[in-house]
């Protein structure tokens, strides 16, 4: 089986995030609760579940 | 005061007392109800105690087996976060949060949207393919490494937004947002779509905007004249508080359709309106719905609290 080399993870700094990214909004920034449209993912600020989570809830 | 709700019945809700979406629904459906509220950052401070079927936090209990629940947020704006993945925190981490995810697909709970019927109805591709398969018009759409491989009839105007999260924290410590915005199809920033997947998209020329919260069922929207308004409206904070109750027959069905479909109790949409008819353009699970007309606005939240309250 190849394997693909360790990747250099530093490409993020030219992706479309860096690219379109803009300072947020005083009532959409991180730490305070919102009332907007900005952030409306039910773990918002974070990547609180691994994929193995999810999976196997899933698949349960 | 004697209630009702009681330790085999009583609601759960996850998420936390400082949310103002949910304070408005313990206002909706009031003291009686004597509901349960936890989050991972009050499980963090709360001894508690989890089995198959029982949830003990400080004095506090819930048999899991007959309670009504609704998952608003798995933890509060913040909550340790810069923890390194991989690291030993983010073990720690992840441990109170596989908690609370075991609390929020608990089969016995009849959720308003379990967990992981949530995580999965935030794809927006598999949102597309759902409304695809029900007949509902969808703006097209492609995610690609390569910019080469847009279909021309995409037009020449493309719309970029987030296929992951619409917004980060940078390296200087600041939050960024990331708006759906307008890139000519040359544009040279479309060279970077190896370096992380974006939703490219026809543009709808909108003439309004719709919110679209739907609730076991049922639905009401929220009307935004687009006229003078961003690509993305949310770009204007005072868009969130021009929106106008409304109706529309035709997409209040589709709407419901499609959140069946995906099958989620709750959902707050997003279509647009141009010169022919209505276009889904997105679906939030877990979205707000706080800052919409009072006549939406109260419509959701007693519907949230009449799935609690089980009537």
């Amino acid at each position: 089986m190849t394997t693909r080399p360790s990747r250099d993870h530093s490409d993020a700094e030219n992706s479309l995030y860096s690219l379109l990214g803009e300072p947020a909004p005083p009532q959409a920034a991180a730490g305070e609760t919102s009332l907007t449209a900005t952030k409306e993912t039910v773990d918002a600020d974070t990547e609180d579940v691994s994929d193995d989570d999810v999976i196997r809830l899933r698949g349960a | 005061m004697s209630s009702a709700f009681g330790v085999r019945n009583r609601p759960l809700i996850i998420g936390s007392a400082d949310d103002e979406h949910v304070q408005a629904v313990l206002a909706a459906i009031g003291d009686g109800a004597n509901p349960l509220l936890v989050d991972t950052e009050r499980l963090e401070d709360t001894p508690f105690t989890l089995t198959a079927d029982r949830f003990e936090l400080g004095d506090e209990a819930i048999e899991l087996g007959r309670s009504r629940a609704w998952l608003r947020r798995l933890s509060p704006p913040r909550w340790r976060m810069g923890t390194v993945s991989g690291s030993r925190d983010a073990a720690v981490r992840a441990s109170f949060v596989s908690v609370i995810v075991a609390l929020g697909s608990h089969p016995g709970v009849d959720w308003l949207t379990p967990y992981p019927g949530i995580i999965a109805a935030e794809n927006k591709l598999r949102q597309y393919a759902h409304a695809d398969r029900l007949g509902i018009r969808t703006p097209r759409t492609i995610v690609t490494s390569d910019a080469a491989s847009v279909p021309r009839d995409l037009g020449n105007k493309l719309v970029a937004k987030p296929f992951g999260p619409g917004h980060f924290v940078a390296d200087d410590g600041e939050a960024r947002v990331v708006w759906a915005q307008t890139l000519d199809r040359d544009d040279e920033r479309l060279r970077t779509l190896a370096a992380a997947p974006f939703l490219l998209q026809e543009r709808v020329e909108a003439r309004e905007h719709l919110r679209v919260v739907t609730c076991k069922g049922k639905s009401w929207v929220g009307v935004l004249d687009a006229e003078g308004l961003p690509l993305d409206w949310r770009r204007n904070d005072d868009a969130h508080h021009a929106f106008a109750s409304g109706a529309d027959e035709h997409v209040q069905r589709a709407a419901e359709r499609l959140a069946r479909d995906l099958g989620v109790g709750y959902s707050s949409q997003d279509w647009i309106r141009d010169g022919r008819d209505a276009v889904f353009i997105d679906l939030n699970p877990a979205g707000q719905w706080l800052f919409l007309p009072a006549a939406v606005r109260d419509a959701v939240t007693a519907a949230v609290a009449a799935h609690l309250l089980g009537s």
